[in-house]
């Protein structure tokens, strides 16, 4: 079957596994040389396809829910629509969710997901209780901050390189409201708009968008949206996509003039101000177009998102942005946060500072560009994040991830088949 | 009967699992059986905490009659519905030569779900009331070299059923045929389905509730299936041998 990651590249020919109950589960992966678990599949690169991969959809139950201590287990392959839907009868939701609904418990965990909270909240690693996860020798093991904590610290943003997430324990936080009151302000250029993260750092949820076209006087300019909840009580009901793409877009589509088209307007149409939105709109607002990914054409695109640290993080920025103009490369849909402290967590990509992510066509020159865009990355210690990456090199990966040698000695301990693989961990030589 | 009650002979299949949640939403109690009770308690929990609902579990093993007699000997209730969710595809190949691969597929898709839909269309007829769900197959219209041996015994359950329908037509009994098509199940998983002929678990359950709160007879699913399958029946059997399906 063809399968590909959320950005269409690389599109690969795989095994798909699927079943309907554990024991299955843990027949496959007893009986499989190499296997990746996947959900949703919105990572963007390679890090959940393999030659053979076991889909987790049909772990789709809740197993224990205590509203009064807010807290729940579940199984890994439900979906954050569906469980933000159900905790919203209760008044009380996930405490950090990323860009899109459509990703599952077991990949937010593997990914170890951030969101508009991350300054304030962390991950959403750190409000995962404990972890049962189904082993290479197809063991089931639990594992928390006290229970081999070596493992679930490797599990939580391990890429789904240590097992398979059968089940886990999450912690919950109060909804305050479905309504969101949103703020907008517009920086007139880069410095402007890094000023505005650093005033409004207590604020629950912050996230920017960045023109990468503008040149001089506007250079970096965009928007800073700021969230608040609100105190309106409404019912909170998370709906499907309401518009689909429903072909692939020629991929010239989205080219240097018409991205500079649209950020444009963009720029233009996001005025300063205060409005109310939907908690589906302010958190998903790509969610409305089904299959959003096929307006880059059928070569796909890179999601290239990077963090950088904070101290000298306009130059970085600069420099960056400038790189893109001399390529004539730019994105439309660019996101800026200021993120909080990283964690203990040994492949989480969070560290203090700002994380920048933009969705750029594949094209020879496009991978070009990112490979340069690495070395200013890796030179001022900053890292790619592995959810998005699909062509990183081994080197640039080892430089940024400290922590990799220690997560390979873990690995060896729980998989010495070195059973769970994916194309990424192939490609980064994440293995024994 | 006092309150509505679904009984759903192998549970854990896919079809079966989402109908479990349809039946479960709108209140009735459920009574699930599988030879896997572990991966039962699982779905009990989940229906519990997200509807409420009232579960029980039953072990039952169709392979194994003792295991069948026990079980109706055990089980004392009257549903309102009761669905037979039963398949086993088989290995069609080793079938032609292995009698017990052969005996397996045509004890489990039909000679074994006889004394259960016996004993439910006995104690229905009694009761005048009761809705018998037999969950058979398109493979059971004509019998095709790829999987002629479960095509039999899925044809076998579909002439059953419609036998019973005419039986217990007069006490107010209902029963449904229904005959899902090539659908991503553990049955066909390895088997390469051309796309626009895939069905989705989700949605073959849903037909078969909607058909079910429709008093419908027979439903075939996807609805793709539904001119293709009188295609399919009405091909002479000179040329039917000729092709590749």
């Amino acid at each position: 079957m063809l399968v590909s990651g959320w950005g269409r590249y690389p599109i690969i020919i795989s095994k798909i596994q699927e079943h309907w109950s554990v024991s299955q589960v843990l027949s496959i992966i007893r009986q499989s040389k190499e296997i990746i678990p996947f959900g949703l599949l919105r990572s963007y690169g390679d890090s959940a396809l393999n030659n053979t991969m076991l889909s987790t959809l049909s772990l789709n139950r809740i197993l224990d829910f205590r509203p009064e201590d807010k807290i729940i287990t579940c199984e890994s392959g439900i979906s954050f629509k569906d469980l933000i839907n159900f905790l919203s009868k209760y008044g009380l939701t996930l405490p950090v969710t990323p860009g899109t609904k459509f990703v599952t418990i077991g990949g937010a965990i593997a990914s170890d997901i951030h969101g508009k909270n991350h300054h304030i909240y962390g991950t959403f690693g750190s409000f995962v209780e404990s972890i049962r996860l189904i082993l290479a020798d197809g063991s089931i093991l639990n594992c928390s901050k006290i229970e081999n904590q070596d493992l679930f610290n490797a599990t939580i943003g391990g890429m789904g390189l240590t097992g398979l997430i059968l089940d886990a324990t999450i912690k919950l936080t109060e909804l305050k409201s479905p309504i969101i009151e949103q703020t907008s302000i517009q920086a007139k250029d880069l410095k402007h708009l890094l000023e505005l993260f650093e005033q409004n750092k207590d604020a629950k949820f912050t996230v920017s968008w960045l023109d990468t076209n503008t040149t001089s006087n506007k250079f970096g300019r965009g928007v800073l949206f700021i969230g608040k909840e609100t105190n309106e009580s409404k019912d909170l009901l998370l709906n499907d996509p309401k518009i689909n793409i429903p072909f692939n877009f020629p991929s010239k589509t989205l080219n240097k003039l018409t991205v500079a088209f649209l950020n444009n307007i963009y720029y233009n149409m996001n005025k300063s101000g205060v409005k109310q939105v939907s908690f589906d709109k302010f958190f998903y607002p790509l969610d409305i177009l089904n299959n959003w990914n096929r307006g880059y054409g059928k070569k796909g695109f890179i999601q290239y998102q990077f963090v950088v640290p904070e101290v000298n993080s306009f130059n970085v920025l600069s420099k960056i942005l400038n790189k893109m103009a001399e390529y004539g490369i730019s994105s439309f849909l660019t996101v800026l946060k200021l993120m909080g402290k990283a964690n203990d967590y040994l492949l989480s990509f969070p560290m203090e500072g700002y994380t920048l992510a933009m969705d750029i066509p594949v094209s020879a020159q496009s991978l070009d560009l990112a490979n340069k865009l690495d070395e200013i990355i890796i030179d001022n210690g900053g890292r790619l994040y592995l959810t998005k990456d699909a062509r990183m090199s081994r080197e640039i990966f080892k430089k940024s991830y400290p922590k990799l040698e220690k997560f390979i000695e873990i690995k060896a301990k729980y998989d010495p088949n070195n059973k769970f693989q994916s194309l990424q961990s192939k490609r980064l030589g994440i293995e024994i | 009967m006092t309150s509505k009650r679904c009984l759903i002979i192998g549970a854990t299949s896919d079809i079966a699992k989402e109908l479990t949640y349809l039946f479960a939403k709108d209140g009735y109690t459920l009574d699930l059986t599988a030879r896997r009770v572990e991966e039962l308690e699982r779905t009990k929990q989940d229906l519990e905490i997200r509807y409420g609902a009232d579960v029980h579990i039953f072990s039952l093993d169709i392979e194994d009659y003792l295991s069948i007699e026990k079980f109706i000997n055990g089980y004392n209730q009257i549903p309102t519905v009761v669905v037979f969710a039963i398949g086993y595809l088989g290995n069609q190949k080793e079938a032609e030569s292995n009698w017990q691969e052969a005996k397996k597929i045509i004890d489990i898709n039909y000679t074994n779900q006889i004394p259960l839909l016996n004993h439910f269309a006995n104690i229905m007829k009694e009761a005048k009331q009761g809705t018998i769900i037999g969950i058979s197959s398109i493979a059971g219209e004509r019998g095709r070299k790829a999987n002629y041996f479960y095509g039999s015994a899925k044809a076998a359950l579909t002439q059953h059923l419609s036998g019973l329908r005419q039986r217990l037509h007069s006490s107010g009994v209902s029963v449904i045929t229904v005959k899902p098509g090539f659908i991503r199940t553990k049955m066909t998983k390895n088997l390469s389905v051309p796309s626009l002929f895939e069905g989705i678990p989700r949605k073959v359950a849903s037909k078969v509730y909607i058909g079910y709160l429709k008093k419908k007879l027979v439903i075939i699913t996807p609805f793709v299936y539904f001119p293709l399958n009188i295609v399919i029946k009405l091909l002479p059997e000179k040329i039917f041998r000729k092709i590749n399906i």
